[in-house]
């Protein structure tokens, strides 16, 4: 994970914090430098699967184009998907 | 049109000068990006297109912490059930496979689609009644085993 101005490849750590606090419930609530990181990449990670899923269905579809469609279809695992089990980048044929 | 600006855009983040970096500090958009987002993927009236959004979480037998939501206009209700027809298989994954809840999700699916065409007789109801004891469950009225022991 390479730190550039705070940007791990995607989201800053500010707007990454600035995203928590908005929902936190106690205003006193931290985060720290690592976690801001981490939850950083996990939302890249979210935000990637998400449109890869969603442009595999359209391959599948045989589609140039991924529309809302697409990513209606994987939604439903998409969501109920986020676990802990990372594996490398499979593919499926 | 889109991709050749956002090969420029990207060519701009990658090669940040000074500049660049110090307005990175916030944890908004800098002018550079904001004009980027609002020429490149920012939902207008002229598109033709609805704000898509989530459905917003209801318990219909306790009482909702916020009030009923209201659909908004010009938005679009991202729908978690109307491709259920596919849903009783896993879907292909990228970098996250599928966790337990989720294959659990899949195997109902998968269990309501073979139900959908039963007639008479439940077969899951079948199986299961056989293994039924009675003082495992609570029954009103009924009296239970260790009571009449």
């Amino acid at each position: 994970m390479e730190e550039r101005g705070g940007r791990a490849g995607g989201f800053r750590k500010n707007t990454v914090d600035r995203l928590l606090h908005l929902h936190f419930r106690d205003a006193r609530t931290r985060v720290n430098a690592d976690a801001q990181l981490l939850m950083a990449e996990l939302l890249k990670v979210f935000v990637r699967e998400a449109a890869a899923r969603a442009a595999r269905q359209a391959q599948a579809e045989d589609l140039e184009k991924v529309d809302t469609e697409q990513l209606e279809k994987v939604l439903p695992q998409l969501v109920c998907s986020c676990g802990p089990e990372l594996h490398g980048s499979r593919i499926w044929m | 049109e889109r991709r050749s600006s956002s090969l420029q855009h990207r060519a701009a983040l990658c090669g940040a000068g000074q500049k660049e970096m110090s307005s990175h500090e916030s944890w908004s958009l800098s002018p550079e990006e904001f004009e980027i987002w609002d020429r490149l993927y920012r939902i207008k009236e002229s598109d033709g297109i609805k704000e898509p959004v989530l459905p917003r979480v209801q318990f219909e037998t306790l009482e909702n912490l916020e009030g009923t939501p209201k659909p908004q206009e010009g938005t679009r209700e991202l729908s978690l059930s109307e491709w259920s027809i596919w849903q009783n298989q896993p879907l292909p994954t990228s970098l996250v496979g599928h966790s337990g809840p989720c294959h659990l999700f899949i195997s109902a699916m998968e269990m309501m689609e073979l139900m959908r065409h039963q007639q008479g007789d439940c077969s899951y109801e079948r199986e299961l009644q056989p293994h039924l004891r009675m003082e495992d469950v609570n029954i009103p009225g009924n009296k239970r085993m260790e009571d009449r022991a």
